[in-house]
């Protein structure tokens, strides 16, 4: 249970503060004291404030409650135990007060763990849509009425409430400021700052039952909220930090269209479909259906063997249809390439039995939405006690490391050496250095290629010794694509626009201890590879769409289908 | 002066601001006004006092804007609290606005009334409060659903007398809509939460079979929030019967692949409480369900609270995890918390089918610079094989290939994980010749100056106790001088008498065993003669502090002079030490925690006791801090007169003391009070060791200062006095009662103190079962004491009123009351006075009710016949617990 809510700026003053709950009886402090709290361990833990990225522990619980999202709390005997959940925005924080006693009394689901996850993959995405796209602090002066009213709406008595933008927005509308607020007026002609005094939704009094005539503005609305989901996917997947699916955009986006029933002002028809409105008109009927997959993998550099692998895909579908359609989409394969698989609310269960069957019906909401999320683990690395040879991963990594002993270098800087030390030590003592080569080969058919491969070295050790922050130069050779150094992140940067099929690609790099006299005892340790890539056209896991009818369309529609494979976090570890 | 300059400008600006304010918000232009509000409440966040402009404000509330109105709801939400006779003005409009034609502004005005939480204003709710309930939009009815919960939480009288939470319940079964449904519910289960005690709580909340199938029906139809509401409520169903439990697994199952973690974790309680209660069904699809959190998708908290629930299931099924063991594999970005629980999965899910893969990945973190990581997988290696047999030589293997000289931290892991090992299987290594080699060819080094071996000083006295055992056992070919170095080296703070207890009683071991090799060789007059007798000399004669070493040392020699007796008692056969228990905890408290699937006791591993007869109020496991408690003054110490005759009491199954708190040490028990005429009181406990090697020794008891008074009339004497890894003991202390221990205010709780080598002190506390609280002897109080104490100033009263449930009439009523016993068996209400009211029918009793050691309740029952309740009013210096304690006694005779 979220006791208080707050959003905090990089100086630890209260911009925005509600208080959804009052405080239990014999509980600890004042309403502002998760302020006081989180803003001492800000101070004691890093004098730069939120921002800057470090990680650090909390009190209570000192293992749940640590990391960028962390929580603090004291806990007494019989005391209430209170957990601070705080989430960083750039440079603002979202403080949530949670009552841990109480939802560990009540045996509540809702853990401070989950209030964090519904700060940052919920709270934060919305507040930044009705910000216009940017969270500061301005934009959170300019608009802190309309944050009120959406703190009103999302977390009524402490609890999650309404969350999905579509739901909100009739409720909420935007300021007129934002992109938001223009794209709404200039649909719907409705917005807060319209001169008009007129109450939106006050044409249509409720009569009994709610039998109303046309919603005010109904198809309108849908699509005004289709374009708005996808305004937020796009500044949700700009900002995104962390690499992660959209999913926490599509937590709010799979149910976007119409999720409310009761919200006044878009109450939908009486077909029995919350999602859609019969009433939805188009004049281009046009369904896109995308696979998405994205894979989580750790390989091992000797060979390129994967030692953990996990495939994570969607199946995202864009519809513009007019009326009631149903669509019957045919899945091939997915008994064999998927080892689970969700679906969205709109299919329907009752004529999909078990996970295996490969057909699926449902009536399309309107707009964008995630029509499955499935799964496939083990893809690449045999199962435990059977004998069968691993499908290869897509690309093949070697990634070697080994120390040397050696003098200066003579060798003629090429096109593509990059120094970090401008001046070349003619007569320095032998360094010890570390010497990486890599080799990327692309495992795919004829036909396809791997794009935008980005290979990244972080120089970055956990324990900040001495010797981790020592300065660093590289001397780096790729046989395409660009590599540097970079200095400041202490990261060596190799990308790749593009790796045709079974084409190879290698990099060595020399990485040494720059300058100091104490330079030929420090080697830095070999660092790990991550590594990212996209390869069109391309499902791992081998799931394919076989076929996609349209029942009851007024017009043939224009389908378009595609798969598309990128990675979401696939690090290679180095062999010695 | 720039600073005086400023000051002036900014308070100047203030008083002119507001004055601006005013007259804009008397503006007739709604534009005006909406700026003149903004500004107000801009100014307010900012934390300046506008609270001035209250009338003003609610003024602007006659507008027919609703951008305006909402801005006027924010500033009275605020203020509200602080101008209570203000916020009465603002009633009317309030009230008016709940019967506006607009379903946003109704919804609006009734969240707002509910949410300023004053009586005053709370009552002036109930009519329009009464209405939105039966809105016809959905949208208003939610939001009042939501503002039931909130008047309850003020004042929850005013929700019962005004009958909203029947109404609520009433909206479970008669309300179509999907959204109204699961806010009611959401209402429901947070009044539920707030009512006292568990069955006021089932009275408010209970979910029976017809609801269950609406709020099945209704789970499609939810956002993710609702949804989490509605599982949690499917939750406390308990199913009938076989069908029944596949009717709320097919509904659901599919959520178990939601996106959201909480809808996740919510549906995973669900299924896995299905399963257990019908043991036809399985929940095949939790596991993988739980398994899909551990992703670098999730939030890093998620991801913890899905390992946490992954181990409590690995537990109790160790079977069902073993293919999935590379999800446990570390992501280079994994926060070190994360790490360490993904280490901790591993060795949970290492079978003889997987070890071949599990233990490279733990050699390649044992590379990692995070030194606490590296130490961790080297533990991991050894108690993987501890764990499984077959994996076993593999692990000595790899435990060599993890020691490094220039890694004393880990070798320091290795030597203890490498002497468990062969502690584990006895003879198996007894040649283990290269991994020994190979530990102690990196744990010496040559002294520059005189060129002689010494070894290499490890801090971890485990691990100098596991090196010197090693050396006695193999003897490896430098054994000699290494012990030699440190036996013979004289400084007070090196050497011999440097090392800790523990380690120099390894010392005299090998040296033992080092001359009983060579005397078995024929080289009776060896230098290990010598050494051993230095090293005996030493331990005589400079071991001071530990008699243990002194009595091991007088012991050795005794039995080396009389001649075979050394061989006969370190080389006898010894029994192989037991494999830990890979389970941490019970069985029973595994099952509680997946049974709360999600929730933060089953995360932090709390054990959360709920007795019949007790009100959850606190956990077990959670007691007071050191300094509460006063361990020195430990039972060697305290007085043993010898009880009379032993006490022949079991052990209650109260949890103390988890495993995981208790470092391997489990303690169930609690306070117990023998049969009959005797009722002397004792500490009965079962101890088990479930990995604290070599062994668990020299334990004593403290009892905190405790409502009864209790302090240990005897040493604490554990048959046998060392328990092994893997042994159990019931330990019966006997405790006897003093005044000058007695502290009213401790409630039920008795802190309770266990030190024991080598664990040091222990903390946990045991709840006293509420019939052993009350006092009936010696409880009773003439009429005149008893009116002074009642009128005593500063003895607050507390008041309540409980439902008859069992009786009819006043006289039975009364009679029950007066049959009450306490835990001796004597009469528990001390009646000092009583009569008559109402004509007869109700009764008034004052009476005193013995507490603990000393204190005294002083109570008062009034039994209205007409009403079916019995008022009970409190007095006395006694803790609210045991209050809560007579209540619950009084309510269930009742």
């Amino acid at each position: 249970m979220i006791q208080s809510l707050f959003v905090l700026n990089g100086n630890g003053e209260v911009l925005i503060e509600r208080q959804c709950q009052p405080p239990a009886a014999g509980a600890i402090g004042s309403e502002r004291t998760a302020c006081r709290v989180y803003w001492e361990q800000v101070v004691a833990a890093s004098p730069r404030g939120p921002g800057d990225g470090s990680s650090r522990g909390g009190g209570c619980g000192d293992l749940l409650w640590y990391g960028k999202a962390g929580s603090v709390g004291d806990q007494g005997v019989g005391a209430p135990a209170r957990a601070v959940c705080y989430v960083w925005a750039q440079r603002l924080t979202f403080l949530a007060d949670v009552d841990a006693a109480m939802s560990a009394t009540s045996r509540s689901v809702m853990t401070p763990a989950l209030v964090l996850d519904f700060l940052e993959n919920t709270l934060v995405p919305l507040v930044r849509t009705y910000c216009g796209g940017q969270l500061t602090e301005d934009a959170l002066r300019e608009n802190f009425v309309v944050i009120y009213e959406l703190l009103e709406e999302v977390l009524d008595n402490g609890f999650p409430s309404t969350t999905e933008l579509s739901a909100l927005l009739p409720l909420v509308p935007p300021s007129s400021a934002t992109v938001l607020g223009r794209m709404m007026e200039a649909v719907t002609g409705a917005c807060r700052d319209s001169s008009s005094s007129s109450v939106p939704g006050g044409a249509h009094r409720p009569s009994n039952g709610g039998v109303t005539g046309r919603p005010p503005h109904g198809p309108s609305a849908g699509t005004f909220a289709s374009a708005a989901e996808s305004l937020m996917a796009a500044w949700q997947g700009s900002t995104a930090t962390r690499p992660h699916l959209p999913s926490s955009s599509s937590s709010i986006a799979a149910d976007a269209v119409g999720a409310h029933t009761a919200s006044p002002l878009q109450r939908r028809g009486s077909a029995g479909l919350p999602w859609r409105s019969p009433g939805t008109r188009h004049p281009h009927q046009e369904i896109f259906i995308d696979l998405v997959e994205r894979i989580e993998a750790i390989l091992s550099g000797g060979h390129g063997e994967v030692i953990r692998g996990t495939v994570h895909g969607t199946i995202e579908c864009q519809t513009q249809l007019s009326g009631m359609p149903e669509l019957v989409l045919r899945l091939r394969d997915t008994e064999q390439a998927v080892d689970d698989m969700a679906f969205h609310r709109c299919v329907r269960l009752d004529a999909v039995p078990d996970c295996d069957a490969s057909t699926v019906t449902f009536v399309p909401p309107d707009g964008a939405f995630t029509l499955a999320s499935y799964t496939r683990h083990n893809l690449w690395t045999p199962p435990v006690n059977a004998s069968g040879t691993a499908r290869p991963f897509p690309l093949r990594v070697t990634y070697r490391v080994s120390t040397a002993t050696e003098s200066p270098p003579a060798e003629p800087p090429s096109a593509t050496t990059s120094n970090a030390s401008a001046v070349p030590r003619r007569h320095a003592p032998p360094t010890r250095s570390l010497l990486l080569h890599i080799t990327l080969h692309a495992l795919v058919a004829g036909d396809q290629q791997v794009e935008d491969v980005i290979a990244r070295l972080p120089f970055t050790t956990t324990n900040a010794s001495s010797r981790a922050s020592a300065p660093l130069e590289c001397r780096v050779r790729a046989s395409s694509g660009i590599a540097a150094w970079d200095p400041l992140a202490r990261a060596l940067r190799w990308s790749l626009p593009r790796l045709a099929s079974h084409t190879s690609a290698t990099l060595t790099a020399t990485v040494s201890p720059a300058g100091s006299i104490d330079a030929a005892a420090s080697v830095p340790t070999a660092p790990i590879l991550q590594l990212s890539f996209r390869i069109p056209r391309l499902s791992v896991c081998g799931l394919g769409i076989e076929r996609l009818q349209v029942l009851r369309a007024t017009h043939p529609p224009y389908k378009g289908m595609r798969c598309v494979t990128h990675t979401a976090n696939v690090e290679v570890r180095p062999a010695r | 002066m720039k600073r005086r300059v400023l000051h002036f400008f900014s308070s100047h600006s203030k008083r002119s601001e507001v004055h601006e304010i005013r007259e804009d918000l008397r503006s007739t232009s709604n534009t005006v006004k909406k700026y003149a509000l903004r500004q107000t409440i801009a100014s307010m966040t900012v934390g300046k006092d506008m609270s001035g402009l209250f009338s003003d404000v609610v003024n602007c509330m006659q507008s027919n804007n609703l951008e305006v109105k909402k801005l006027v709801y924010l500033y009275v939400n605020q203020y509200a609290k602080t101008q209570p006779d203000l916020a009465i003005l603002a009633v009317n409009t309030f009230v008016k606005d709940a019967s506006d034609y607009n379903p946003l502004i109704r919804a609006l005005a009734v969240r707002t009334m509910s949410g300023i939480r004053l009586e005053r204003v709370l009552e002036y709710l109930a009519p329009p409060l009464r209405a939105a309930l039966r809105d016809a939009d959905p949208y208003v009815r939610k939001v009042a659903c939501l503002a039931v919960a909130k008047v309850y939480e003020s004042s929850p009288r005013l929700a019962r007398e005004g009958g909203f939470v029947q109404t609520l319940q009433a909206m479970l079964t008669e309300d179509g809509n999907p959204m109204v449904l699961s806010n009611a519910v959401a209402a429901l289960s947070s009044i539920a939460r707030r009512a006292g005690t568990s069955a006021e709580s089932q009275q408010v909340f209970r979910v029976d079979r017809s609801l269950l199938s609406r709020l099945l029906i209704a789970l499609n139809e939810c956002n993710e929030w609702g949804q989490v509401v509605l599982l949690e409520a499917v939750a406390r169903y308990v199913p009938g019967d076989a069908r029944e439990a596949q009717v709320i697994l097919e509904r659901v199952l599919p959520r178990l692949q939601h996106a959201n973690s909480a809808v996740v974790l919510a549906a995973a309680r669900v299924v896995r409480n299905v399963a257990a209660s019908s043991p036809a069904v399985s929940s095949p699809k939790v596991l993988p369900a739980v398994l899909s959190l551990v992703s670098t998708r999730q939030p890093p908290e998620v991801v913890y609270v899905a390992l946490r629930t992954l181990n409590a299931m690995a537990q109790l099924d160790r079977g069902s995890l073993p293919g999935h063991f590379r999800a446990f594999f570390c992501d280079f970005d994994d926060p070190p918390y994360l790490k360490q629980e993904k280490l901790e999965m591993l060795v949970l899910v290492a079978a003889a089918e997987n070890y071949e893969r599990v233990l490279p990945e733990l050699m390649a973190y044992a590379n990692e610079v995070d030194v606490e990581l590296a130490c961790t997988a080297v533990r991991a290696i050894g108690r993987i094989g501890l764990l499984v047999e077959a994996a076993a030589d593999a692990c000595m293997e790899a435990l060599a290939g993890t020691v490094r000289q220039s890694a004393p931290h880990l070798t320091q892991a290795a030597l203890v994980a490498v002497q468990e090992l062969m502690r584990r299987y006895p003879g198996r290594y007894a040649t283990a010749a290269a991994v020994v080699q190979r530990l102690v060819a990196v744990s010496r080094s040559v002294d520059a100056d005189t060129g002689q071996l010494e070894l290499v000083p490890y801090e971890d006295v485990a691990a100098r106790a596991a090196l010197f055992w090693l050396l006695g056992e193999c003897a490896p070919a430098d054994a000699l001088p290494l012990l030699r170095s440190v036996v013979s080296a004289g400084v007070d703070d090196e050497g011999f008498l440097g090392e800790a207890p523990a380690v120099q009683l390894q010392i005299l071991t090998a040296a033992a065993k080092l001359w009983l090799r060579d005397a078995k060789a024929g080289q009776a007059a060896s230098p290990s003669g010598e050494l051993l007798r230095q090293a005996l000399a030493s331990a005589v004669s400079g071991a001071e502090e530990s008699l243990d070493v002194r009595d091991r040392a007088l012991l050795y020699r005794r039995l080396w002079e009389e001649g075979s007796g050394l061989e006969a008692v370190l080389a006898a056969e010894r029994p192989a030490v037991r494999a830990p228990e890979a389970l941490w905890e019970s069985e029973e408290v595994l099952r509680r925690w997946l049974s709360e699937i999600g929730s933060v006791a089953s995360v932090i591993g709390l054990v959360w006791v709920q007795s019949a007869d007790s009100p959850p109020d606190r956990f077990v496991g959670e007691a007071g801090s050191a300094e509460e408690l006063e361990p020195e003054r430990g039972a060697e110490s305290a007085p043993a007169p010898t009880p009379s005759g032993a006490m022949t009491v079991s052990p209650p199954s109260r949890s103390l003391l988890s495993a995981d708190r208790g470092r391997g040490l489990r303690i169930t028990g609690g306070v117990v009070q023998d049969a009959p005429p005797k009722r002397r009181w004792a500490l009965a406990m079962t101890l088990e060791n479930l990995n604290v090697l070599p062994g668990a020794s020299g334990f004593a008891v403290q009892l905190n200062r405790n409502v009864l008074g209790l302090v240990p009339a005897a040493p604490m004497q554990v048959r046998p006095p060392l328990l092994q890894a893997g042994d159990s003991a019931t330990v019966v202390v006997p405790l006897e009662q003093r005044a000058e221990h007695a502290d009213d205010a401790k409630g039920r709780v008795l802190q309770i103190a266990i030190k024991c080598s080598p664990l040091g002190v222990l903390y946990f506390a045991d709840t006293v079962p509420p019939t052993l609280i009350f006092r009936g002897a010696s409880g009773a109080m003439d009429r005149g004491r008893f009116l002074q104490e009642w009128n005593r100033g500063g003895a607050e009263e507390l008041r309540q009123r409980l439902p008859w449930r069992r009786v009819s009439s006043v006289e039975d009523a009364r009679s029950r009351l007066l049959g009450l016993r306490a835990g001796d068996e004597a009469v528990l209400l001390h009646v000092v006075a009583e009569r008559r009211l109402d004509g007869g029918r109700a009764v008034q009793l004052f009476a005193v009710v013995g507490v603990g050691m000393q204190a005294v309740l002083l109570v008062e029952l009034v039994l209205r016949g007409e009403e079916r309740v019995c008022e009970v009013g409190m007095r006395g210096r006694v803790s609210d617990a045991c209050r809560r304690a007579f209540l619950e006694s009084v309510g269930d005779c009742l």
